[in-house]
């Protein structure tokens, strides 16, 4: 996509900027070009590959199937995104954590072997000279750019020295732990341009955005010769890659994970329905009888044991959802490839217990077997089936579980939870903090029942609250149809539910009548769409969007709209943007 | 392997570490010359106090007097009835009450539960990004550790039971600095790994190489960060300098000697978590692998305070004011949290050194975020701890009449807050030998016009 001037296109000048000692300085390969014709964006922070695109790219490094995951502590989330570079500062933890993972992976490649080392395991014949080809190979790839002289000397002379000392096997270890420690390879380093002005990527940085943001992973072989060919900012030959990127499956696990951190895949690990709430919806009659009996027995061990029973159940409705997550994206929504598929597509999987959930049938056999990535023998693989959802009653992202369910109390739904999500995640609209003092929600009593939605509209009846909840409240009781479980209940307390509401600051505003006419609302809505380019915006450059990105914002969110919310075409149009293919030094102001 | 593991050889002497207290025998071989290294625990509770039940006057000061009592003298009846389960422990403990969260109330509106998370262990303004605020200072246990952690041991260790604060801050708690979160573990097997759980037959000559390796990758930061600017300089800056303590570390573990602590179970119920994070604690601290740690208390249910399953925050948390179902859940709530300071008091007193504990030479701080349930910033309830060279003054409840003019929602007509509470961070601070007067901001602008001073030391809580 080109919305703003030409791209310069002056061939690359292989000039080598001086480097001296042997540390030496970040070399750019090819000579800054001028970025002055493109919409630039502002500065995007350096990154650190996350745990993901770590293990992805030492997969890919090494063609190695099974190697050690490397495990990264957890990573505070920044609007659902943990990949946001203000909270991801290194930590003592993470360097610990670095140390044993990739000393690990490096352990296991040299015992290993592979087509990565050009001789067996023990080094063979001439081990020095095997070492060395393999890490003069190896760095290069690693450091997804061609290495300097005193760059493979700091490298390569260590293992050298190493080798006589240690022996072959030990020494290449060190070296290969060096390797993958080094910042070079865990950082994504873009050098800034001499004179501090924004500027076009080198090919080789264009390379190692696009692997990262389409792949999560290091540039392959093509992608490498076609930037060692200099020819990759050229728009015809950075759309050919990017397209065959896309192609690849490990595209699609990567955009699955955009998708899973956008739209709140973990809040199916919030799934904790109260037993006396769900259980006669999730279980089977069998089933319900049993752990009836059991908790009436009313032991300590009896009690034991019903905990237990409803523990398995409540984990595995958790993965089931997670699965249905995952499952739905790859299958329904990727395959049609639009936004509207998100939120509308009536085709989802269940397993026998989310079935009855859906008030849906399975039969035949499992479409997928989902096997939860949990290290705990406990865990059992859940079984999913293709179904079609009621037609009347669901549709879509929105009236699944992981949603539905993930954003409810034990025993109630929560609209304000539901409601706040949707409208910071797809609506990118920010939702007023409660004011100071915000009474309690009265506990639903067995003598007086009151509706789920009468209890909020209590709560929220004070002027002061009703100035934000009129607009939250209104995007949350269209899903009152939806039990705390996420199952269909036509009363609530005895009384019809009541699942009106109302969209109200969006471009969409108006009365609404149940979910699904909320959902379609917002699948017909720009504001939506604009907002799910906000939202890989922020992801792929890994920060919230500033004034500086708004012009290139603007041109990505046009042609998604205008392309009728083609997700192949926002990957494209964002990977070949102006802003995508230049950076802004970080102190570089806005002109 | 030929090399990685971080801690070598520290598996021989320790007894079994098992749920019991009194089974650990822990010889002191931590000690340097100058006796036994001081430490710091952070206890970091959810949800906030209920403050009428929190407080206690059993003598009938006047409202609007500062005054201290010596607690061991009461009787059980004279305690709160939130703080009743601390009576045995009296002795080992002070109560500060008429604290405010002052600097949090003048920073911001909304976003209580992650303002306040921020402000309870800094003092400090916060830092918003994307509209959420996150902390925006070091957190006390980490102001702490820069001044007494040894470059060659953990510099702090930061666990969680049940989420901890996650579901109240953005995801962590505990801060390095601003935009430097340091996320806990919650899992004690996960706690146990990284503090015992590698070992190894590297010997000196494989530790020499490890540590090498590290240094030549921390050269490669150095010369990279060179070509950079700004906070992309910064963070390759601060890696490089975590990856030198790292290597310093390698040879500093290798020198310590905890014996065998066996592996916990597998996260499981809140009470085995606790116990387990807080029998890793004791043991580090015993051996000195680390002098500071911080254990985040996620949020009671219901059940654990004898009530239906339901949401505690969302039913009951709010409505101290005004429902007395709520009160007493809140109130059982704190008695709970009560029962999880004595056990660290019991854990740490029962972990032999010298000629008494590692309790001696503690400092226990337990704070929560918010300042009550119902998402208010005043009355900040705290409770310090420790052993009989904590420096701290124990054994005291101590109240502050309010006297601080800023404005903040409460369910009492006046118009003062309590003291601001970042002068209780610099008593503990103090009583740690940091020289400092002030933690977080040095001032508030009041509703009169007044500076309300935040700084210095709470002298009654001072030995």
């Amino acid at each position: 996509m080109e919305r703003s001037g030409p791209v310069p296109r002056r061939p690359p000048s292989l000039v080598f900027f001086g480097l001296i000692g042997c540390q030496g300085t970040f070399v750019a390969v090819e000579a800054p070009r001028p970025a002055d014709t493109l919409e630039v964006g502002s500065h995007a922070p350096l990154h650190r590959l996350t745990e993901a695109e770590l293990n992805r790219s030492l997969a890919d490094l090494f063609s190695h199937p099974s190697l050690p995951l490397v495990d990264l502590p957890l990573e505070v989330e920044v609007g659902g995104f943990s990949n946001q570079a203000h909270t991801r500062d290194a930590t003592p933890y993470l360097v610990e954590s670095l140390q044993v993972g990739l000393t690990a992976v490096a352990a296991q490649v040299v015992a290993d072997g592979g087509a990565w080392l050009p001789c067996a395991p023990d080094g063979g014949a001439d081990p020095v000279e095997c070492g060395s080809a393999a890490l003069d190979a190896l760095q290069p790839r690693a450091w997804r750019r061609p290495v300097t002289e005193a760059e493979r000397a700091w490298l390569v002379e260590g293992f050298e020295s190493d080798v006589r000392e240690v022996g072959f096997t030990e020494a290449l270890t060190l070296a290969v732990a060096l390797l993958l420690q080094s910042p070079d390879f865990l950082y994504a380093v873009e050098g800034e341009a001499p004179d501090g002005q924004a500027r076009l990527l080198t090919d080789w940085e264009l390379a190692v955005r696009l692997s990262l943001v389409l792949w999560q992973s290091i540039p392959d072989a093509e992608l490498r010769q076609v930037a060692a060919d200099g020819t990759l900012h050229e728009p015809a030959v950075l759309q050919a890659q990017a397209e065959r990127m896309l192609a690849d499956p490990r595209a699609d696990t990567a955009r699955l994970r955009f998708f899973q951190a956008w739209l709140g895949r973990s809040l199916s690990a919030e799934v904790a329905p109260s037993y006396d709430h769900v259980a006669p919806v999730v279980l089977s009659a069998e089933e319900l009888e049993e752990l009836e009996e059991i908790r009436s027995e009313g032991s300590p061990d009896a009690l034991q044991h019903y905990e237990e029973e409803w523990g398995f159940v409540v984990t595995e409705l958790q993965t089931t959802f997670q699965a249905e997550f995952d499952l739905y994206l790859e299958h329904v929504v990727l395959p049609a490839g639009t936004l509207d598929a998100l939120l509308t597509r009536p085709e989802t999987f269940a397993s026998a217990r989310t079935a009855r959930l859906y008030g849906v049938e399975v039969h035949g056999s499992p479409a997928h077997t989902y096997v939860p990535e949990i290290e705990d023998d406990d865990v059992y693989p859940v079984d999913l089936y293709a179904v079609t959802l009621p037609e009347h009653q669901r549709m879509g992202l929105l009236t699944h579980g992981a949603f539905l369910a993930g954003l409810s109390h034990p025993d109630q739904p929560s609209p304000i939870a539901r409601s706040v999500f949707l409208r910071e995640r797809l609506l990118c609209l920010v939702t007023g903090a409660p004011p100071d003092d915000v009474p309690a929600i009265s506990t639903p009593a067995a003598d007086a029942p009151e509706t789920n939605r009468a209890r909020f509209e209590a709560h929220t009846a004070d002027p002061a609250c009703a100035s934000c909840h009129t607009a939250i409240d209104g995007t949350g009781f269209p899903f009152e149809h939806y039990d705390a479980i996420g199952a269909w209940r036509d009363t609530d307390a005895g009384q019809p539910v009541d699942a009106s509401g109302a969209l109200v600051g969006t471009d969409v505003d108006g009365p609404v009548e149940g979910a699904l006419d909320l959902i379609r609302r917002l699948a017909s809505s720009r504001q939506v769409h604009d907002c799910a380019v906000t939202q890989l915006y922020r992801y792929a450059f890994h920060h919230a969007e500033d004034p500086q990105d708004t012009a290139a914002l603007r041109d990505l969110q046009d042609s998604f709209w205008a392309s009728g919310g083609d997700l192949d075409r926002l990957w494209l149009d964002l990977v070949t943007s102006g802003t995508f293919r230049s950076l802004r030094p970080a102190d570089l102001e806005a002109p | 392997m030929t090399s990685g593991p971080l801690q070598p050889s520290r598996r021989s002497l320790l007894a079994a570490l098992g749920l019991g207290t009194g089974s650990l025998f822990l010889p002191s071989l931590s000690r340097g010359q100058d006796g036994p290294p001081k430490r710091f625990l952070l206890m970091f509770s959810s949800q906030g106090s209920c403050p009428q039940t929190w407080r206690a006057n059993p003598a009938g000061h006047p409202e609007g007097s500062d005054w201290w009592e010596d607690w061991t003298t009461w009787a059980p009846e004279d305690f709160s009835e939130s703080l009743r389960p601390l009576a045995p422990y009296a002795a080992q403990c002070s109560a500060v009450s008429g604290l405010g969260l002052v600097s949090c109330a003048v920073d911001g509106s909304g976003f209580q539960h992650e303002r306040s998370v921020a402000h309870g262990p800094t003092g400090a303004n916060t830092v918003w990004v994307g509209g959420v605020p996150y902390t925006g200072a070091a957190t006390i246990d980490q102001r702490i550790a820069r001044d007494i952690a040894r470059t060659d041991r953990f510099r702090s260790i930061e666990c969680s039971v049940h989420g901890g604060l996650q579901y109240a801050g953005p995801g962590a708690a505990i801060y390095q600095g601003p935009g430097q979160p340091l996320p806990a573990i919650d899992d004690p097997a996960g706690l146990w790994g990284r503090l015992f759980g590698s070992s190894t037959g590297a010997d000196a000559a494989g530790l020499r190489r490890q540590a090498s390796v590290l240094d030549r990758a921390a050269e490669r930061y150095t010369a990279l960060a060179q070509s950079l600017s700004g906070e992309d300089r910064a963070r390759l800056e601060l890696h490089r300098d975590l990856v030198r303590d790292l290597e310093s570390r390698l040879g500093g573990l290798s020198s310590a000697t905890c014996g065998t602590v066996p592996e916990p179970p597998t996260a499981g119920s809140y009470e085995a978590d606790f116990e387990s994070h807080l029998q890793l604690i004791g043991a580090a601290f015993a051996c000195d692998l680390t002098r500071v740690a911080s254990i985040q208390l996620g949020q009671l249910t219901p059940e654990q305070v004898g009530l239906p399953t339901g949401d505690m925050h969302f039913q009951y948390a709010h409505g101290i004011y005004t429902e007395r179902i709520a009160e007493l859940a809140m109130t059982t709530y704190a008695q709970v949290h009560c029962g999880h300071l004595g056990r660290i008091l019991d854990v740490l007193g029962s972990l032999p050194e010298g000629d008494g504990s590692v309790l001696d030479h503690t400092v226990v701080l337990w704070i929560s975020e918010l300042a009550d349930s119902w998402h208010g910033m005043d009355q900040f309830a705290a409770v310090v701890a420790g052993g009989a060279h904590s420096g701290l003054q124990l054994g005291r409840y101590i109240h502050y009449a309010a006297t601080s003019p800023v404005e903040t929602p409460k369910p009492d007509p006046s118009p003062y807050m309590g003291v601001p509470h970042n002068r209780l961070l610099v008593t503990v601070c103090r009583a740690m030998g940091l020289d400092l007067d002030q933690l977080g901001v040095d001032a508030v602008r009041g509703w009169d016009g007044s500076w309300v001073d935040c700084t210095g030391a709470l002298p009654e809580l001072l030995a």
